[in-house]
């Protein structure tokens, strides 16, 4: 039996696209395969499928038109009422709750993610984290995410910019200079820290990045063997 | 014996108290901890509360409150030697708070009689209090699952570490699979037909939501009894000891998991930080939250306990609606 995609995100069926990408995030936090919330509950084929859910989800709720197409065949009342309104009557809906009267920061993010105009209770809403600006749903490279073993530093850079995180975010979070972490990114060797440090770098980097440590420390080509020349 | 607050009693007051049971597969997650400072929380906000120490063989709910030993235990009460429940409930210093202690008690709570058990259950709603708060051992032995599942709200501490976030899904497990014996005798028989077929295909056990959807696929009316059965509960997760900021998405993230795997809802209450001081007053014998009334615990605490209190309020007054 098919999961509902919104169960499955846990969010109601007039979701407004912002929920949708939170709730979406939030998700593949929770099924990662070093998830501390599914220990113990799930092999790792079986995250492994519910990821696949939760991005095939995610691909059909965060397009609109496939997601009207979906909620007339699973009978839910079209979310247009309430979330995609902002998208065709700006005029009104803007009208109580001015877009100037967010924060500036809050404000860039929404204009230029999400189409989403107004929406009470900014603060629940938003993607705090580092007012992130993911890009959107990119099959490919999640796929690409979920196979690799290798993990280069473009590779690395590739899912930080689909990820929307800036690496002056990254600095900030983790507290590694952002000059090591441009490093990691070009795999400039010679700038790289000591084999120790770095392998704990890798690790912070990649989970600021939504991928697992684990994986990533594995995968990055200057702590396997074959070191590419600088 | 005091038979005054009784005798006081409005009719038409709602007479039963409110029962929050906390639960946990694992020790040192905080239960008492918890019980004892959402007991001051409440008595602080002027309700009347009796914490009750049902970590028999193990109880230590007394030390939390900064008490060392009491005239009366549970035991008293379950042996016969103290016939009302109420006069085992003894102040704690602090007002409006008493506690059921369990300290220096032999009885175990694996073993004590069934009819112990029920005497227990029938007449905690009867002590004198808006609030009774079960602070229930580690374990899953049945006698600790049927306190919690008795109770109006059921409160699982989880502290950020793969053993106990194991034992929380086991505990949860538990609970609700013994939910599951208090349906009517014809789902029950369903229930017990699928289970012991699909032990015998010898596949996975699967997830309780994958259950329930295959016993609704076969017969719609179980599975509806089975879905309201589970759904009826009132399950919360606090993650206690959090150290990281990270820690504090377990909460949600395990809310999300117990949706998916076990079909129903628990919410995900609030979160508690580490706190050496937690440490410090209980080596000064005192009750953290009177020490430390300002501390962040505290008004965590204080949030959780509002946000119970709300929805017990809410149900009261669904409750008189229908009435």
């Amino acid at each position: 039996m098919p999961t509902d995609y919104y169960s499955l995100l846990r969010i109601s069926p007039q979701a407004s696209k912002l929920d949708i990408i939170n709730a979406y995030r939030h998700a593949k936090l929770t099924f990662r395969k070093d998830s501390l919330a599914v220990y113990s509950l799930y092999s790792e084929e079986e995250l492994a499928e519910i990821r696949q859910e939760v991005d095939k989800a995610y691909a059909i709720l965060s397009d609109r038109e496939k997601r009207r197409v979906y909620d007339d065949e699973h009978g839910y009342a079209p979310a247009t009422a309430a979330s995609h309104a902002f998208d065709d009557r700006e005029g009104d809906a803007i009208a109580d709750e001015p877009v100037e009267a967010a924060p500036d920061a809050l404000k860039e993010f929404v204009d230029e993610a999400i189409e989403v105009k107004s929406k009470p209770r900014w603060g629940d809403n938003v993607v705090r984290l580092h007012q992130r600006k993911p890009r959107d749903y990119d099959p490919d490279l999640e796929r690409r995410m979920q196979d690799a073993e290798v993990f280069s530093g473009s590779l690395l850079r590739e899912v930080r910019e689909y990820r929307g995180v800036e690496l002056q975010d990254v600095a900030e979070h983790t507290r590694i200079s952002i000059t090591y972490l441009r490093a990691i990114e070009e795999e400039d060797v010679a700038s790289l820290p000591a084999r120790a440090y770095l392998k704990g770098y890798i690790g912070q980097y990649a989970a600021e990045i939504d991928l697992e440590p684990h994986r990533v420390v594995q995968g990055y080509p200057p702590l396997s063997g074959d070191q590419p020349a600088s | 014996m005091n038979e005054g607050n009784a005798v006081m009693q409005p009719a038409s007051e709602p007479a039963r108290p409110r029962i929050w049971a906390l639960g946990g597969g694992k020790g040192g997650v905080g239960k008492s901890f918890i019980s004892a400072s959402m007991g001051v929380a409440l008595a602080k906000a002027g309700k009347r509360v009796v914490v009750v120490d049902l970590d028999l063989g193990g109880a230590n709910l007394h030390t939390s409150l900064g008490i060392r030993g009491s005239k009366f235990t549970l035991s008293d009460y379950l042996g016969g030697k103290v016939v009302d429940i109420n006069q085992v409930a003894e102040e704690t210093g602090i007002e409006r708070l008493r506690i059921i202690s369990g300290a220096g008690d032999s009885l175990s709570i694996a073993n004590i009689q069934y009819f112990q058990k029920t005497k227990l259950l029938r007449n905690l709603p009867k002590l004198d209090a808006d609030y009774v708060i079960l602070d229930l051992g580690a374990g899953t032995s049945f006698n600790t699952l049927d306190f919690f599942i008795e109770a109006d709200h059921g409160l699982v501490s989880v502290t950020p570490d793969p053993g106990s976030v194991e034992n929380t899904y086991r505990f949860l497990k538990c609970v609700l699979i013994r939910r599951l014996r208090d349906v009517p005798k014809q789902a029950r028989e369903s229930v017990q037909q699928l289970m012991s077929q699909r032990r015998g295909e010898g596949g996975k056990a699967g997830s309780l939501a994958d259950f329930v959807d295959e016993m609704a696929r076969r017969k719609p009316r179980v599975g509806e009894v089975l879905r309201r059965e589970l759904g009826g509960m009132r399950l919360h997760i606090i993650v206690n000891q959090v150290v990281e900021p990270a820690d504090t998405e377990l909460g949600r993230s395990m809310q999300m998991v117990c949706s998916r795997y076990f079909g129903t809802h628990i919410s995900y209450l609030g979160f508690l930080h580490h706190d050496k001081m937690v440490l410090k007053a209980l080596q000064q014998r005192r009750a953290f939250f009177s020490s430390f009334p300002q501390s962040r615990l505290a008004i965590h605490i204080d949030t959780m306990v509002a946000s119970l209190m709300a929805e017990d309020e809410v149900d009261q007054a669904e409750a008189a609606a229908e009435s």
